[in-house]
């Protein structure tokens, strides 16, 4: 007897939706947001320079 | 060595490199390195010593620096400084040293009126700012719970050249509401080891209006789960299994958790089985519901998995 394969999409998500890190950018803020927005652009930039 | 009577190194790098020798000790490093690991910032002399109202040694550590970009840009006209950075046409942003999760940067705030705020985020970071110059207004946030809704207290604050502010985690956090006079800041921060999300609540109502990840390692999680997911690679199921049973956040783990079920359903249906049955584990609701849903389906998954 085989395990079954479960389909992704048949497994629920959590109620409560968490954004990646760096999508918390409020326009009104200049704290916190904006320093995660150098970290994401770090990251991209260290991604690309690693290819 | 630099030969006798060679000509000093010019040029922006080697400018920076002088700067760092001479500023940024190799004990302020550590001492950095000390913080990111938890250490209080209090039992670290040099760098505490950065944020103490009435001491020289942040405007020692910024002077410094500013010659040195100046001498560096003196020699290349065109280099960018190589540190890294963000400008926009309200705020500059350098990041100084960096340790770990711990930051140490310097900025600086335009003037202006921002007003008041109809929200605020609150992230499990440490903070702690010294402005070294101008002056303006911040709101401070404390967040504290009242039969479960969150109640946002605030209070302003002046802020000038000497004041010292510290944000411990996600109950605190500060706005700046208007700059007066160009504010710069030195600030330090760390990661706190909670991988709680970064929430942003409406100052008014104490709702949560949004959520994400508070660090990079979540995000990371939850894209290598996606990918690993649509690329069906069963090899890195186990991987995922462990990850689901791991320290990140509950929603980093919880994709982990769905990827590892979709690839081996031995393998997942494994770890779903542990954190269902973890009372402490904030993800053992959601995990009962999908065991209780996933054996209701497949009842061959119980048989299975129990005699492993």
């Amino acid at each position: 007897m085989e395990l079954p394969r479960i389909p992704l999409s048949s497994l629920p998500e959590l109620d409560t939706l968490t954004g990646a890190f760096g999508s918390l950018v409020n326009p009104a803020q200049l704290k916190g947001g904006e320093d995660a927005l150098v970290v994401v652009m770090v990251f991209v930039y260290d991604l690309l320079q690693s290819f | 060595m630099q030969p006798s009577g060679a000509a000093a190194p010019r040029g922006m790098s080697a400018a920076l490199k002088a700067w760092c020798d001479t500023y940024c000790s190799i004990t302020l490093q550590a001492e950095l390195r000390s913080f990111s690991d938890g250490q209080p910032l209090p039992d670290l002399p040099q760098l505490s010593a950065l944020f103490c109202p009435h001491a020289s040694a942040a405007d020692h550590l910024l002077s410094g620096l500013v010659t040195a970009l100046a001498a560096g840009l003196r020699d290349e006209p065109d280099r960018e400084v190589p540190l890294r950075h963000f400008l926009n046409d309200q705020l500059a942003l350098l990041i100084l040293l960096r340790s770990g999760s711990a930051l140490l940067s310097v900025q600086a705030v335009q003037r202006r009126a921002i007003g008041l705020p109809v929200a605020g985020v609150f992230s499990p970071v440490e903070t702690h700012e010294h402005v070294l110059a101008g002056c303006g207004q911040v709101i401070r946030l404390d967040r504290s719970e009242d039969g479960g809704a969150a109640v946002i207290g605030q209070t302003a604050l002046d802020v000038y050249g000497g004041t010292v502010m510290a944000c411990m985690g996600s109950r605190q956090a500060t706005v700046i509401t208007r700059v007066d006079q160009p504010l710069l800041m030195l600030r330090l921060q760390r990661a706190q080891p909670e991988c709680e999300p970064a929430q942003l609540v409406d100052l008014h109502s104490g709702r949560v209006m949004q959520q994400a990840a508070s660090n990079l390692a979540d995000t990371r999680l939850e894209l290598a789960a996606a990918v690993l997911g649509q690329m069906e690679r069963r090899d890195a199921a186990p991987g995922l299994a462990a990850a689901a049973l791991g320290l990140r956040s509950p929603a980093a783990r919880w994709q982990a958790l769905r990827a590892a079920l979709a690839l081996d359903s031995r393998a997942g249906f494994s770890a779903l089985s542990a954190i269902a049955g973890g009372s402490e584990d904030p993800l053992a609701v959601p995990a009962q519901a999908l065991q209780a849903q996933l054996l209701s389906a497949w009842p061959q998954l119980r048989e299975r998995t129990a005699c492993r």
